[in-house]
C-alpha cells in the first residue's frame, strides 16, 4: 500500500512547477475572460510573471540530493539547470511572439498559457526520476507543442507542422511505453535508483529490447538521426516563435531527460549503449550538418543545423560520466542564447504577408539594419564555435568530456563537424555582408519586446563565453551529486 | 460463484445501454425527409447508392471530445471513491485541485463558445 506523502519535500519539489503552472491557468482564464485586446503585449507580461517566478523558486529550493514522491522526482541540481534553462528559452520565446503573432494574424488568446504549460512539462522531464514521470513529463510538454505548432490556423503549413508532429509524437510514445513496460518486466521497478540496482540480475534480452526503444522514443524527441525527418517539415511550419520554443526548450528537456536515464539508471550498461548512441550522435551530427549546407531557406537551415546539435550533445551522453553530463547542460544554456537569438533575428526580418526567410532576403542586411545583422553574425560565429562566444566554450568542454572518455574518434568526428557547419553559418555572413540587397530596402522597426529579447540573448551569448565557470561548475557538481 | 458473472453481466449491460442510446434515438429524432438531405454526399459526385445507419451532423465532434474530457474526469473519481477513507485530507486536497484545474478548463470552454450548438 502506498501512502499518499506530501511534506517539506514534495511541497519543495513541486513549488516552481506550480508557479508556472498556476500562472498559465490564471492567463489563460485572463485571456478568455478579459474583452479589451488592444494591446497585444499585455499577456506576455502575465506568463512573463509566471517565468520568473518559475526560475526564482527554482532557485531558491533546490539542493543536491534532494528527492520526493517515493524518490520518483526531484529538484537538484541537474533538475534546477533544466528548469532554469527551459523558463529562459519559454520567456525568450515569449518576448519574440506578441509583434510576430500580430504580424502573421494569429489571434489565438492560447499561445501565452500553452507556452507556459509546454515548459512545466519541459520542467518535470528535468526532475524525473521514474519512467512514468519522465513520460508524464514528455505528455505534458508535447501535448502543448501539437497545438502550438499548429496556432496558425488559418496557414496550411502550420497545420501540416502539427499534424506531422502529432503523429510522429504519438508513434513515438507508443515506442517509449513499450520500453518502459519491458524495462519493468526486467527489472521490476519503473524507478532510477531501483533499476540501477536491479540491472545486473535483470535478463539482459529483455533489458536490451527496452533499452532499444527508448532509445527510439528519446531520439524522435531530441530529433536524432534517423529519427530526424519529422524535425525540419515541423521547425519550417510552425511559426518561428514556437520553433524557437521547440528547437531549444523541448530540445533541451529531452536530452537532460536522456542524460538522467542513461547516466543514471542505466550505467551498469554502459557498454552496451555506449556503441548505439556512438553511431545515432555520429549519424546526427552528420547529417544535419551535411543535409544545412544544401538549404536555401534560413528557417530550415537553423532546423537541420538543430539536428546537428542535438548530435553534439549526444556525443557527450556517449561519454557516461558526469563530466558529459555537466558539459550537456552547459551546452543546452549556451545552445539556448545563441539560437534563440538567431530565431529572433529570422522574425525581426519577417513582414506582414512575408516572412522573408530564404538566404537571398539576407542579402544586405547589413546596410539596411546594422545592428541586426551585427547580432545575427554574433550567433552564428557562436553557433560554429568561434571563440570568445559561449558556443566555443559549450563545444569546448563537450569535447574535453569525450576525450576524457577514451571515445577519441567521436570528438574527430565533431570537430570535423563543426567544420562544415562553418560553410553554412558563414554563408550567412557572408550574405548579409557582402551582397547587395536584392529588394527595396524595407526598414521597419522591431517590436520593443523583440528588441529585449535580441539583448538578452547578445548579452548572454558574448557573457559567458567569457565567463563560464559559474554555471559550468554548477552543471559538472549537480551531475556529480546524482552517483 | 464465478467471479467472470460480473465482467459477463457488465458487457450485457454495455450492450443494453448502448442499443437503448441507438434506439431511442432512431425511434424518437425528428425525422424530416426532404430530397437534397436524402441524397447521400460522396465528394461531390453523384450518389451511387444508399447507406444504411445512424448520420451524425459534424457538430457533434465538438460535443463528443468534450464529453471525453469530462468523462475521463469521473472515470478518475471512481478509484479515488473506493480508497477515499484511507487517502484521509490530502486525497481530498488532490481531487480538489484537480477538479479545480478542470473547472479552469470549463471556464475556458464555456467562454470560447464551444458548449453553443449554433
Amino acid at each position: 500500500m502506498i501512502e499518499v506523502v506530501f511534506g517539506g519535500a514534495e511541497l519543495r519539489a513541486v513549488t516552481p512547477l506550480l508557479v508556472v503552472v498556476v500562472t498559465a491557468m490564471i492567463s489563460l482564464l485572463y485571456e478568455v475572460f478579459n474583452e479589451d485586446h488592444s494591446d497585444p503585449a499585455r499577456p506576455v507580461w502575465l506568463s512573463l510573471v509566471g517565468i520568473v517566478g518559475g526560475i526564482v523558486a527554482t532557485v531558491a529550493l533546490w539542493e543536491n540530493g534532494h528527492s520526493a514522491f517515493h524518490g520518483t522526482f526531484a529538484l537538484d541540481g541537474v533538475s534546477a539547470f533544466t528548469n532554469v534553462v527551459c523558463l529562459l528559452a519559454a520567456g525568450l520565446s515569449l518576448l519574440m511572439a506578441p509583434g510576430y503573432l500580430t504580424s502573421i494574424g494569429v489571434r489565438a488568446r492560447e499561445f501565452y498559457p500553452l507556452v507556459l504549460l509546454a515548459a512545466s512539462g519541459m520542467m518535470v522531464m528535468g526532475g524525473a526520476r521514474d519512467l512514468i514521470v519522465l513520460f508524464l513529463g514528455i505528455e505534458i510538454m508535447s501535448i502543448a507543442a501539437y497545438v502550438l505548432a499548429g496556432i496558425h490556423r488559418t496557414d496550411v503549413k502550420s497545420g501540416e507542422a502539427a499534424l506531422k508532429y502529432f503523429l510522429l509524437g504519438a508513434f513515438a510514445t507508443g515506442f517509449l511505453l513499450y520500453g518502459i513496460a519491458i524495462l519493468y518486466g526486467a527489472t521490476g521497478s519503473t524507478g532510477y535508483d531501483a533499476i540501477a540496482a536491479a540491472l545486473p540480475k535483470a535478463s539482459k534480452l529483455l533489458v536490451l529490447g527496452g533499452v532499444a526503444l527508448l532509445i527510439v522514443a528519446l531520439g524522435f524527441k531530441v530529433s536524432a538521426v534517423p529519427f530526424h525527418f519529422w524535425a525540419p517539415d515541423v521547425y519550417q511550419g510552425a511559426p518561428t516563435s514556437v520553433t524557437a520554443l521547440m528547437a531549444v526548450g523541448i530540445k533541451a528537456a529531452a536530452v537532460v531527460g536522456f542524460a538522467r536515464l542513461f547516466i543514471v539508471a542505466l550505467a551498469p550498461l554502459h557498454q552496451d549503449w555506449a556503441m548505439v548512441v556512438w553511431w545515432l550522435a555520429v549519424l546526427t551530427m552528420t547529417v544535419g550538418n551535411v543535409t544545412a549546407v544544401a538549404q536555401n531557406n534560413v528557417k530550415r537551415m537553423l532546423a537541420y543545423s538543430s539536428i546537428a546539435h542535438a548530435g553534439y550533445l549526444l556525443a557527450a551522453i556517449v561519454a557516461g560520466t558526469p563530466r558529459g553530463g555537466g558539459a550537456v547542460l552547459f551546452y543546452l544554456l549556451a545552445y539556448t542564447f545563441m539560437n534563440v537569438g538567431a530565431f529572433a533575428v529570422v522574425i525581426s526580418l519577417g513582414r506582414k504577408g512575408e516572412a522573408n526567410e530564404q538566404f537571398d532576403d539576407y542579402a544586405g542586411l547589413a546596410s539596411r539594419q546594422p545592428l541586426i545583422a551585427a547580432a545575427m553574425v554574433l550567433f552564428m560565429l557562436s553557433l560554429t564555435g568561434i571563440p570568445p562566444l559561449v558556443g566555443f566554450v559549450g563545444k569546448l568542454y563537450l569535447i574535453e568530456a569525450i576525450v576524457q572518455a577514451g571515445y577519441i574518434w567521436l570528438a574527430v568526428i565533431m570537430v570535423l563537424n563543426s567544420a562544415i557547419s562553418a560553410y553554412y553559418y558563414l554563408r550567412l555572413i557572408f550574405e548579409m555582408y557582402m551582397r547587395d540587397p536584392a529588394g527595396p530596402a524595407s526598414a521597419m522597426e522591431p517590436a520593443p519586446l523583440l528588441i529585449a529579447c535580441l539583448l538578452l540573448a547578445t548579452v548572454g551569448t558574448i557573457f559567458f563565453g567569457i565567463f563560464p565557470d559559474a554555471p559550468l561548475d554548477f552543471a559538472r557538481n549537480s551531475f556529480l551529486a546524482l552517483r | 460463484m464465478n467471479p467472470y458473472i460480473a465482467l459477463l453481466i457488465s458487457f450485457a449491460l454495455c450492450a443494453i445501454v448502448a442499443g437503448i442510446m441507438c434506439g431511442a434515438s432512431w425511434l424518437l429524432g425528428p425525422k424530416v425527409e426532404n430530397k437534397a438531405k436524402s441524397e447521400i454526399f460522396e465528394t461531390g459526385n453523384p450518389p451511387l447508392g444508399s447507406i444504411r445507419g445512424i448520420r451524425f451532423p459534424v457538430k457533434f465532434y465538438l460535443t463528443a471530445i468534450l464529453f471525453v474530457v469530462f468523462d475521463i474526469e469521473v472515470v478518475f473519481m471512481y478509484p479515488w471513491a473506493v480508497v477515499f477513507r484511507r487517502l484521509g485530507w490530502m486525497g481530498l486536497g488532490e481531487m480538489a485541485v484537480f477538479v479545480a484545474v478542470l473547472a479552469v478548463g470549463l471556464a475556458y470552454v464555456w467562454r470560447v463558445g464551444a458548449l453553443e450548438w449554433d
